[in-house]
């Protein structure tokens, strides 16, 4: 997520941001995949599903890879 | 109580992100698995044999790794979409570096390194850059590609 956050930045996350409220485009989220905790930006959101791009695209893995995410796979949004 | 403000750790990548992939390794594996398949056919004193076999799993371990490497890691969704071969040729040269490992298959070992250059080919042109074919300076002889 270079060059928004660096390796080893600690950041707050915001658990129930998505509890009443959908996820917009430009948010931080930290999602769940595969056992793994992973954060990025969404670019889209659609129905039940975020399009998650990192800010450094030449090397992230993202839903350029992994598809979009579906909702229940938010953990929350990044505040700080 | 305290766990609640323990920080967890969220990744960014996969590993670290250091952007650094080329296929210039694979291609060398497998030229190397080429040419153990040659000497195969050559040497026949027990000791020689393991040897050389056991060079032959390696190096065709080897161009997994780095194959694997370049489409787990390097290769997005972009890519794949611009060249539509690709997915296909990963996991056939993928599927050849177990065949060449299983046995002593020298069309299968030259198979393996020309779907090993078509990636490669593709590798460049993502980078930017025009891959050329130039003729290897290895025992095996024929080619390997880089770019201009």
């Amino acid at each position: 997520m270079l060059p928004t956050l660096k390796p080893g930045t600690l950041v707050w996350v915001f658990h129930w941001a998505f509890l009443f409220n959908a996820p917009k485009p430009g948010d931080i989220v930290v999602f769940r995949i595969s056992g793994e905790v992973f954060v990025k930006r969404v670019e889209k959101v659609s129905d039940n599903q975020v399009y998650l791009v990192g800010d450094n695209p030449e090397d992230s893995l993202d839903s350029r890879k992994l598809g979009a995410i579906s909702l229940k796979n938010l953990v929350g949004k990044v505040i700080v | 109580m305290f766990n609640l403000f323990k920080p967890k750790i969220a990744y960014a990548h996969c590993d670290i992100p250091c952007g650094i992939y080329d296929p210039h390794d694979a291609q060398m594996a497998a030229h190397t698995v080429i040419r153990m398949t040659q000497l195969l056919g050559e040497k026949d004193s027990m000791h020689d044999v393991a040897r050389i076999t056991h060079v032959k799993e390696e190096h065709g371990a080897l161009v997994e790794k780095e194959l694997e490497t370049l489409n787990h890691d390097y290769f997005k969704e972009e890519h794949f979409k611009e060249n539509p071969q690709l997915r296909d040729l990963v996991l056939s040269a993928i599927k050849d570096s177990a065949k060449v490992r299983q046995s002593i298959d020298m069309e299968t070992a030259k198979g393996l390194l020309e779907k090993t250059m078509q990636i490669a080919e593709i590798f460049y042109k993502t980078k930017g850059v025009e891959p050329i074919r130039i003729k290897s300076i290895y025992p095996t002889g024929g080619e390997i590609v880089i770019y201009k």
